[in-house]
């Protein structure tokens, strides 16, 4: 009985997200590119949650998934500790395509995928109602166009 | 036959009447209230030994070091749990003090949300501390805001930006209806807001700083405001009268940290004690004074009866100490420079505020609670009297059983105890390096020598919960 988020409820909303870009129209640009490179960027936590570690392991997995089923390379910001805490700064305020632009060509990569866990707080005298959702977004680095976008709701309550 | 009922009769009335005395014995000796089980941490911090407050407040968690909490908390512990987590703050221990404190929120969470009818009977018959706690708004809200100096402190925004949503979402839900629920809060919302306006400054969030810092100056004038409105009024088209006025005094525009390479110090002083809730008896007349207007119709005059009948002579009920000491305001130097600080917020005057508001309410239970506890003795004299065919032990009875019920009546002296309390600050700009800064406080000086890069912001906390 709690509103808090854990590994399991992101492993899920993370799940269904994932099978969505499975199916999006960006796949087939994909492969039609000769795989291309891909960053994935730390996921944005904008809940009531400290849920960082959470969101640093879904990094991870999206990585992982990536790897696993799309015809991309992966590049990953593991070792390159400068650039990852300068986006995470940056991150705080949000971020512009002219940064994504910047850091996609330090990282080497024609795509970004980014994502941020927002929530919706509802609390009464009898309960208090959490609606997450975790966002996921595919973006050019050159032209900054929106490739893909899903968003994956959790609900939690205490009643 | 006739023999052997009439010596099984007598054996029911001494029965009745030891399990009575019993009952009374075991309940005026048990009369242990939540204050009694904090007063050794409570007594180590006013002579500042931390470790031994520590030491006690592991004691009073059962558990034996300050990284343990308990497997399972029970009824108190999320109240003991923010004791520590003050304590911890003091130690300057920032990263366990932020866990105490966000267990112990889940745990109030839980707790705002759960009420047996079990709890319920108990507590209207016997005290309010048989319930769960029921934390009240402004520790709800002091919470977050303590929790967030804990982040700021280590530089990690992101944390200190969870604790300012959280507190948000805290305090919307206590201003739902806006003139009870400012009444209920006072001024309580105050650092919290200060804090999470200063939190998304340093993000680089303009609109949000500035809705915080317009939430901040509700309750306070915060002179040190000025500069960073008008610095953030440039980046966001975010106004409010309140605003405006904030930044009428700031002349031309002044660089931000980014442009003149300076570097931004905020110096966060936490210091003496809030009082405690103490348990206390006073006469059922002057109860009666104070209670009389909250109190259904009809109580006042059974309540008076009864004590006309000699039957109750007093009440008890929870009490909050007198303030402990008059505080002298810290001075804070900085490279040898006094600085002026500013009063985030006196929580002594928000809990003293808090507790007016609520004691009529509180005795008035217990006036309750005491004409419930007649009742039952009432309905245990006429069963015993019946039973024994002998009136004279029916009020006996009565008057053992209720005897029993009022001492273990224990009031419910549970508050979060070791908030400070004052917190101040002093924020400043200087040139990027090396700096010392001392603070005196409570008759004690802290010394801190920091280094800070140009463009970056740095947040030093004493938390000095002593009262002498």
């Amino acid at each position: 009985m709690s509103t808090s988020l854990d590994r399991k409820d992101l492993e899920q909303a993370l799940k269904v997200s994932m099978e969505t870009l499975r199916t999006s129209g960006v796949m087939a640009r994909w492969a039609s590119e000769n795989q291309p490179n891909v960053g994935v960027l730390p996921i944005r936590n904008e809940t009531s949650e400290h849920i960082g570690s959470a969101l640093d392991a879904l990094m991870t997995e999206i990585e992982s998934q990536l790897i696993n089923f799309a015809p991309v390379r992966v590049v990953s910001l593991d070792t390159q500790d400068a650039l990852m805490d300068e986006i995470r700064h940056q991150q705080q305020s949000g971020f512009d395509q002219t940064q994504i632009a910047r850091w996609g060509k330090q990282l080497g990569v024609r795509y970004i995928v980014t994502g941020k866990v927002f929530s919706s707080d509802e609390r009464t005298e009898k309960a208090r109602r959490v609606q997450y959702y975790l966002f996921i977004r595919v973006v050019s680095v050159e032209t900054g166009e929106i490739l893909f976008q899903n968003q994956a709701p959790i609900t939690k309550a205490i009643i | 036959m006739g023999l052997f009922s009439e010596r099984r009769r007598r054996w029911r009335q001494r029965h009745t009447l030891c399990l009575l005395v019993g009952a009374w014995l075991v309940g005026a000796l048990g009369c242990k209230t939540f204050v009694d089980s904090t007063v050794r941490t409570r007594t180590a911090l006013d002579v500042n030994a931390l470790d031994d407050a520590l030491s006690a407040s592991n004691a009073a968690l059962g558990v034996k070091r300050a990284d343990e909490i308990p497997a399972a908390l029970k009824r108190n512990d999320a109240l003991l749990l923010l004791d520590r987590a003050m304590v911890l703050q003091a130690l300057a221990d920032y990263s366990a003090s932020s866990r105490d404190f966000e267990v112990a929120d889940k745990a109030i969470e839980i707790l705002d949300f759960s009420r047996s009818t079990a709890h319920e009977i108990s507590r209207y018959l016997f005290s309010d501390s048989v319930g769960p706690y029921k934390a009240r708004p402004y520790e709800k809200l002091l919470l977050n805001s303590l929790n967030m100096i804990n982040y700021l402190v280590r530089h990690d925004l992101e944390g200190a930006k969870v604790e300012a949503r959280r507190f948000t979402v805290m305090r919307d839900y206590l201003l739902r209806d806006e003139g009870d629920g400012r009444r209920e809060i006072g001024r309580a919302d105050a650092p919290g807001s200060y804090l999470a306006g200063y939190t998304f400054e340093q993000a680089g969030d303009p609109e949000e700083a500035l809705r915080y810092y317009d939430e901040a100056l509700q309750s306070d004038k915060f002179p040190s405001l000025a500069e960073p409105v008008k610095r953030l009024m440039r980046r966001s088209g975010y106004r409010t009268p309140r605003l405006e006025a904030s930044a009428q005094g700031i002349v031309g525009p002044s660089p931000s940290p980014e442009q003149s390479g300076d570097c931004e110090l905020t110096i966060l002083v936490n210091y003496g004690r809030v009082p405690a809730m103490v348990a206390k008896r006073v006469p059922i007349g002057v109860a009666l004074t104070i209670s009389a207007i909250f109190l259904p119709p009809g109580a006042e005059q059974q309540a008076r009866r009864l004590a006309g009948q000699g039957l109750v002579t007093w009440v008890n009920y929870p009490e909050l100490e007198p303030t402990r000491a008059r505080y002298n305001p810290p001075v804070i130097t900085v490279d040898g420079a006094v600085r002026p600080f500013e009063m985030v917020a006196n929580v002594d005057a928000i809990v003293q505020r808090a507790w007016d508001q609520s004691k009529g309410r509180v005795i008035a239970a217990a006036v309750i609670r005491m004409l419930a506890r007649a009742a039952v003795g009432a309905g245990v004299g006429v069963a015993t009297g019946k039973a024994s065919d002998q009136s004279s032990l029916g009020v006996l009875a009565a008057l053992i059983a209720q005897g029993a019920m009022v001492a273990a009546d224990k009031p419910d002296t549970r508050s979060w105890a070791t908030l400070p309390a004052r917190i101040s600050l002093v924020r400043t700009r200087l040139p990027a390096g090396a700096h010392r800064v001392e603070v005196n406080v409570s008759g004690r000086r802290y010394v801190r020598n920091v280094t800070i890069a140009p463009a970056q912001w740095m947040v030093l906390n004493i938390t000095d919960l002593s009262t002498t």
